[in-house]
């Protein structure tokens, strides 16, 4: 009887054993939600958190000029302004466009900033303003003639320049955006925000 | 004694076998035999089909070049991209080597160690990268990849310098008659920054391509022995603005099949039946056999394209303070090796002198012969070279260029030998000539 209680003891903690190697050998893809706000860096990449840094100085910049409130006493409305195309002249592909969305969003949350269409949607818009000439119901359809120009340009760059051995980089990103009264070609706001990065990649590893 | 003698045989089995298993080469002919008839969709094919085969024997990286370059010269631009960014991010994180697969390296063979990629296969992979951009009318993208392209020239020097530096420490003062006087010439592109030239023009950034035209210069300047022809004649009016409703048009051809490493064996004797076996990588040029590139446009004008950079030349310029480094770790493992069956040898000499009866010291010599054939069988067979490397970047890059009128060409590019004779032929269609795209054109001939 206090054999056959050894054998099973035995057999039960070899199969406790076998479960826990098992488990462990386990590498399924693993996921896990993390803080929005949360820094996480891999590759040393350009990555959201450089992006949050370089737009929340920028707009910080941007709306803390006169610019608003000089145009808006001079004109007597909001200034409108066309978000331009923000150069990608870096050594990484980065998706310079959500650069360029931040900076929307920031502006015309002030309410003293109006936005049109950028250059890239215009065109759609236009084909649709068309269409509807030809394909709506006249009681419907949009009028021609009616965009609201815009008194300002905003665009802008992101640049890199490197300094590196094997093994260790300083990477650093120049990202720049400026204001351009399109009238004039008069600029009345330029920022500039750098980002710098020490990334050090070991020789050896287990 | 039947337990010793066991142990010895299972020694020897084992040490056979460990050390033949070591061969993993992939039999790629199909694909290289479809590359030079320039039937570039089949070769492409051809290695996706032997792709299990190839990542299991070769790893994921050399895959990754092959399948990015052949998937280029098919015009599958995405796919190429999508290879060359996996073999770009590979080379990047292999330089943080796995310390056991190291240590292996000084007992066994480099081929323990996973493929790390060549300096000149890291560098061209963003070169073919910024051509893929390119065709898909991605300025941008392009020049992303030619600024990459520039930072990882400006590395290659530092990186020589250290290289050099751990090679002196590894061996302790040890130089061989090969590690004398090594120094790399190579640090500035001329194709690089001839197709950040142009794109900088096209791309309307004139100062950046101003400066990158004084970069081609002084490429051919700076390194005349990479660089043993004349800057090509289409530079000089590269920039030159072209008069009303023309444009200044450019293309870039490739050539021939870049170095490919074989190896070299060299035994040393130390004593009359004990060696040492030196097995090392040599990198064999294979020089294309294209002299002349004539390009025939369809409004009847013509142009020649001249060489721009030996591709196969800056390889093996590339590779050579690395196989400097790589002769002083072999010269000291196959030292370790040979040192060790000496040691062998002498011990069973001496436990066989001390040997009670002529019985035993006759067991101890068997024995002792026994593991001495095992040791001289693993240095034998384990000491290989490791000549894993990529098998389709080009020898050669051509430029040229010609001022048109704006409209829609289709051309014929036409590969001439030293006879003047043609080899290749390929028919560009359908090329568009406005003042807003990328006047960038592409040819390859796999002779």
């Amino acid at each position: 009887m206090q054999k056959k209680t050894y054998k099973t003891h035995n057999l039960v903690l070899i199969s406790v054993l076998v479960v826990l190697v098992l488990t462990g050998c386990a590498s399924g893809v693993k996921v896990s939600r993390i803080a929005s706000d949360a820094q996480y860096d891999i590759s040393g990449s350009w990555n959201d958190t450089d992006i949050n840094l370089v737009t929340t100085a920028l707009i910080e910049s941007s709306l803390s000029s006169q610019w608003i409130t000089q145009f808006r006493v001079r004109q007597g409305h909001n200034p409108v302004v066309i978000v331009g195309s923000i150069l990608n002249k870096s050594s990484e592909h980065i998706d310079t466009s959500i650069l360029a969305k931040k900076f929307e969003i920031a502006l015309i949350n002030t309410n003293q900033v109006d936005l049109v269409a950028d250059i890239g949607f215009r065109d759609e818009l236009r084909q649709e303003r068309e269409g509807q000439q030809y394909f709506a119901s006249e009681a419907t359809a949009v009028a021609l003639g009616k965009e609201i120009g815009a008194d300002y340009l905003l665009q802008g760059a992101v640049r890199t320049v490197v300094d590196q051995v094997s093994g260790k980089a300083v990477r650093t990103y120049y990202v720049s955006a400026e204001l351009i009264d399109i009238e004039t070609s008069r600029k009345v706001w330029v920022g500039e925000e750098s980002v710098r990065k020490l990334i050090k990649q070991p020789k050896y590893s287990w | 004694m039947v337990t010793y003698l066991r142990s010895s045989i299972i020694l020897v089995l084992f040490v056979v076998s460990t050390t033949l298993s070591c061969t993993s080469t992939v039999a790629l002919t199909p694909v290289t035999h479809s590359y030079n008839r320039a039937d570039f969709t089949e070769a492409y094919e051809r290695l996706q089909d032997l792709k299990t085969e190839y990542v299991k024997k070769q790893g994921p990286l050399l895959y990754a070049l092959d399948a990015g370059l052949l998937a280029h010269y098919d015009n599958r631009w995405l796919p190429s991209n999508t290879y060359l960014d996996e073999a770009e991010r590979r080379i990047w994180e292999r330089y943080t080597e796995s310390l056991s697969g190291n240590i292996a390296s000084y007992l066994i063979n480099e081929n323990t160690r996973p493929y790390q990629g060549e300096d000149y296969e890291d560098l061209y992979t963003n070169l073919f990268k910024a051509l893929n951009y390119v065709h898909l009318g991605d300025g941008e993208g392009a020049l992303v990849e030619l600024r990459r392209f520039n930072e990882k020239q400006q590395m290659l020097k530092q990186k020589y310098d250290t290289l050099y530096k751990a090679m002196d420490k590894t061996t302790g003062g040890i130089k061989s008659n090969y590690s004398k006087g090594i120094s790399i010439q190579f640090s500035t592109s001329a194709l690089g920054n001839y197709l950040q030239m142009v794109l900088a023009r096209d791309t309307g950034d004139i100062d950046q391509a101003q400066f990158a035209q004084s970069n081609v210069q002084q490429a051919f300047k700076k390194q005349p022995s990479l660089y043993p022809f004349f800057p090509p004649r289409t530079l000089e009016d590269d920039l030159v603005p072209p008069p009303n409703n023309k444009e200044r048009v450019n293309i870039v051809a490739f050539t021939g099949l870049g170095p490919y490493k074989e190896e070299v064996v060299e035994r040393v004797w130390f004593s009359y039946d004990n060696y040492m076996k030196i097995a090392l990588p040599q990198m064999v040029l294979r020089p294309t056999r294209v002299r002349s590139i004539d390009v025939h446009l369809s409004d009847g004008s013509k142009f020649t394209l001249e060489p721009i950079e030996d591709m196969g030349a800056i390889a093996q310029e590339a590779f050579h303070l690395k196989r400097s480094y790589i002769e002083s770790k072999t010269i000291i493992r196959s030292f370790l090796k040979s040192t060790g069956t000496e040691i062998i040898d002498a011990t069973t000499a001496s436990m066989a002198r001390e040997a009670k009866d002529a019985d035993e010291a006759e067991a101890i010599h068997f024995f002792g012969s026994l593991i001495s054939f095992a040791s001289r069988i693993f240095n034998e067979a384990s000491e290989r070279a490791d000549t894993r490397g990529s098998h389709f970047f080009p020898d050669r890059a051509w430029v040229g260029g010609i001022t048109l009128p704006r409209g829609r060409y289709d051309a014929r590019v036409l590969y001439r030998d030293r006879n003047g004779k043609i080899i290749h032929e390929q028919n560009l269609k359908n090329l568009e000539v406005t003042p807003d795209n990328l006047k960038l054109w592409e040819s390859v001939c796999p002779l």
